[in-house]
């Protein structure tokens, strides 16, 4: 089978690989160049525990062939934020409590990101109709929430709706 | 096992390699075929991957209607203020797909030619009245959506014929459409019904109307006797109640994982209800995502 | 703000850097030099005896390093937190009880080799009538998926005299409730990674139960205890469903037989056959009240499907019939509990451990004797509360610290208040 040489890049550095043609994306990042960030959970779509960012929006990367992120950029967890410069979504999901078992933890952050890439104020339902195609099996969506709204109000520098919501 | 990959640039090259090959799936968004490949429902010897024909891209839009490319992605569809205002249902359904990760990457020509019954946005094709423009290496002819699907999981696309774009007629004055969804969850679900309503008035009558629905019978439906009944009568809520029973009573749904059968026949008069409801007012209020 | 340092204060999670940076290892992202890739081949039939295995195609395949089979089980071949009933791969004469017995394991230089040989492997099964309805596998001339029998425990809880109850009872409720199966879908697949240096087999697992894993490795194995070391991976959940061995065992054999580190991850097609499942339950209720609606007599039946093994079955029954009058205080109590094998997939933990389902029976009884005295579901449930003072089912005095009334009185003072805000303040 022949292989297909394709560039990208990933986490911000421009990559060579070549790849089989049915080598999917997830095991690409996984398998061949050790980022265990992104986890594979149902494998079909369903769970979102695959996803990365590809040109910037979410995708799940258990349903991509490898080959087609030839000519793209792609951001998994780990190009994210490091030990030493945390991304405020990573801070706020550690503050917030919105990390329980930490399996879905790693979409769940980069489905953030694409959302408040192109709405730095969503409501409390579009951030819940954003992060929809990810599953928290621990059920700690309002943590999760919460965190995400969070750095959206940061960034804003207004009071927070779920202050207001609760009244503090 | 393991296939050949193919990714075309133009359509010219498209049409020379599907001539070459004996067998062969288009890759494109590839949110229905990767799941059957790894299913192992299917087996292609070729994937050949259209994602880099830029003629199958893109949203356009003509006199009176709009262009769509059938590489075209959900989520372009929900980002498009113009559909959203002319092609209301098909802006709604195209919302309706998935999770914001399957409209990233899943396209609406990907989602009519899978030809499943449920498929989210082909309702709203149907009431929109759009077509499919096929073409092949030997040219190009159009077919209405509703006349494509021969059954579950089947259309009338030959081998060497493609979807390459679809035209979807833009609603005007005194015009409105709705597409409306039940499924289990409000995502990720497969609709349990599914449906959409186009709707033309004149004063307070029914000028025209058409209505779709999925998940009731082995292809996207028309409803053509509950349109033929609708047209000339009065805008009222007993006129779209009577239109919800019709349907009940017209439709043959089928039992299964999702649904029984006669759930799915209440769900049919509520879709309908809903769908004109919320057709008509938008073809009242002017503004037609009202 | 709480005055103490700890208590009361937010503490960040110990392990939550770790995973917001994505550098948390779970048991499939763990990889060694030389690692092999695991699969199982399972059984396609619910209820049957395992006849022959041909496995010399998959032996003999390019990248195959090991298949086991039944033989290949240097010890007991079985395990189970409770009952020791579940074999580690099914020997060639003996029973398949469920669909997913592991039936040979095979050992490869990657996961589509691997697959390969698995499609390579034969087996011959002669299949037997599966039992698929608990109420079936009672009955005396049910086929016997076990030889002692289809009932594996009874529990009986009697307290006062139930038939002096019901005759003074003014209301009577009875009823029969059926809970579904249900899957715990953990986010992470079952997924684990052992090395072998000669000595000791070390792992890396997804689990709730690394103790008793290391014990049910040992006895199968057939090696000490510390010649086992088990180590909990990062685990994405388990709500009671990783308290069960999954990979555990089969990863110490092929570590052990092929002298390389072995991983094996679940798909989520195999995680779902192959983990274990809430109980169904039929629950038959017979409830009465007097005509002020105190409750006066208690009377149920739980038929738990724990399905072809009993992993926590007999627990979670014995735990649904000791909660099976609910918060409520009554003087006649008459609970069996049956848990009975089937050949559904095992029924084992799971959040809640028995309790949801008899929670569903019980509070449904006490809307229903409460419309037919006549008074609210608040009342009925207010005035039957256990209390300092109570005498439980099981006949313990309840001395301090029963928080049902005030919890009671609570969410009902937070529903009026609800109520009042919905009707903009009026009363």
């Amino acid at each position: 089978m022949d292989k297909i040489k394709i560039q990208f890049v990933l986490n911000g550095e421009t990559r060579q690989v070549e790849v089989e043609p049915d080598l999917l994306l997830i095991d690409l990042l996984r398998e061949r160049l050790g980022l265990t960030g992104t986890k594979v959970g149902c494998g079909e779509g369903d769970c979102g525990a695959c996803t990365v960012l590809l040109n910037g929006k979410n995708v799940n990367s258990c349903l991509l062939l490898a080959a087609r992120v030839n000519g793209c950029e792609v951001v998994t967890v780990e190009g994210l934020g490091s030990y030493d410069k945390l991304h405020p979504l990573q801070e706020a999901f550690i503050a917030e409590g919105a990390v329980q078992c930490g399996f879905c933890t790693p979409g769940m952050l980069l489905s953030a990101k694409s959302l408040l890439d192109v709405n730095a104020r969503p409501t409390r339902e579009e951030i819940a109709r954003h992060i929809a195609g990810n599953l928290c099996r621990c059920t700690g969506y309002t943590k999760i929430i919460n965190a995400i709204e969070k750095v959206a109000c940061a960034d804003r520098h207004c009071a927070c709706s779920r202050e207001a919501e609760e009244g503090r | 096992m393991p296939f050949v990959y193919h990714a075309p640039r133009t359509l010219e090259n498209l049409f020379a390699t599907l001539d070459s090959l004996e067998q062969y799936s288009l890759l494109a968004g590839g949110t229905d075929l990767i799941v059957k490949w790894k299913e192992k429902l299917i087996d292609p010897k070729a994937v050949v991957d259209i994602n880099g024909i830029a003629a199958m891209k893109g949203i356009e839009e003509c006199p009176h209607c709009f262009s769509i490319g059938a590489l075209v992605t959900h989520y372009e569809i929900t980002a498009s203020a113009r559909l959203r205002a002319a092609a209301t249902a098909l802006y709604e359904a195209a919302g309706e797909v998935g999770s914001p990760q399957i409209r990233h990457i899943a396209t609406i020509g990907g989602n009519i030619v899978n030809a499943s019954p449920a498929a989210d946005t082909a309702p709203a094709l149907l009431a929109l009245n759009a077509e499919a423009e096929i073409q092949s290496r030997t040219g190009i002819s159009a077919i209405l959506v509703a006349d494509l699907f021969t059954g579950t999981g089947r259309t009338c696309l030959k081998p060497g014929q493609i979807i390459s774009r679809i035209k979807v007629p833009a609603s005007g004055q005194n015009q409105g459409s709705a597409f409306v969804k039940f499924g289990k969850r409000k995502a990720l679900a497969i609709a349990v019904v599914n449906g959409a309503a186009w709707i033309t008035i004149d004063g307070d009558k029914i000028k025209d109307v058409r209505l779709a629905m999925g998940a009731v019978a082995p292809t996207p439906i028309r409803l053509l006797a509950i349109e033929d009944w609708l047209r000339g009568q009065t805008l009222a809520a007993s006129t779209f109640k009577t239109a919800g029973t019709m349907a009940e009573k017209l439709v043959r749904p089928i039992s299964d994982i999702r649904s029984s059968a006669e759930y799915r026949g209440d769900l049919a008069r509520q879709v309908v209800i809903r769908a004109l409801e919320t057709a008509a007012r938008r073809a009242k209020g002017g503004c037609a995502c009202g | 703000m709480s005055e103490f340092k700890v208590v009361g204060q937010s503490v960040p999670k110990a392990d939550a850097l770790d995973k917001v940076i994505g550098r948390a290892k779970f048991a499939a992202d763990i990889s060694f030099p030389g690692m092999l890739y695991a699969k199982a081949l399972r059984s396609p039939v619910a209820h049957g005896i395992l006849q022959h295995i041909d496995y010399s195609a998959a032996a003999a395949l390019p990248g195959v390093a090991a298949v086991l089979t039944g033989k290949d089980v240097p010890g007991a071949n079985n395990f189970g937190i409770i009952i020791k009933d579940e074999p580690v791969i099914v020997k060639n004469g003996e029973k398949i009880r469920k669909i997913g017995d592991t039936l040979a394991l095979v050992a490869a230089e990657n996961e589509a080799i691997a697959e390969q040989a698995l499609a390579l492997i034969k087996v011959d099964i002669e299949e037997l009538t599966p039992v698929l309805c608990p109420i079936a596998a009672m009955q005396p001339d049910a086929p016997k998926i076990y030889d002692k029998g289809n009932v594996l425990a009874v529990r009986k809880i009697v307290k006062g005299d139930t038939e002096a109850g019901f005759r003074d009872s003014a209301v009577v409720v009875q009823q029969q409730y059926k809970t579904q199966m249900v899957e715990h879908a953990y986010i992470e697949p079952e997924a684990g990674i052992a090395l072998f240096d000669g000595d000791v087999v070390t792992m890396w697992v997804s689990t709730q139960n690394p103790h008793y894993d290391a014990k049910e490795v040992a006895r199968n194995l057939n090696i000490g205890l510390n010649k086992v070391r088990v180590i909990q991976a990062a685990t994405g959940g388990g709500f009671g469903g990783k308290l069960d061995v999954s990979v555990q065992v089969h990863l110490a054999m092929l570590a052990v037989v092929t002298r390389r580190p072995v991983r094996m991850v679940y798909s989520r097609t195999e995680s779902i056959k192959n983990s274990v499942k809430r109980h169904p339950y039929t629950i038959t209720m017979k409830t009465g009240a007097d005509a002020n609606g105190r409750l006066t007599a208690f009377e149920c039946t739980i038929i738990g499907d724990t399905g072809a093994y009993a992993s926590y079955g007999p627990g979670t029954l014995t735990r649904s019939a000791v909660h099976a009058t609910g918060p409520y205080e009554i003087p006649n109590v008459k609970i069996t509990a049956y848990t009975v094998y089937t050949n559904n997939p095992q029924a084992g933990a799971m959040r809640g451990f028995g309790v949801p389902q008899v929670a569903f029976a019980h509070e449904a009884q006490m809307d229903m004797l409460a419309e037919k005295v006549g008074i609210s579901p608040l009342e009925i449930r207010l005035l039957n509360a256990l209390r300092p003072g109570s005498l439980t089912a099981t006949g313990q005095y309840l001395e301090q610290s029963v928080g049902i009334v005030s919890t009671l009185e609570a969410a009902a003072a937070k529903v009026r208040e609800i109520k009042l805000e919905r009707r903009g303040g009026r009363l």
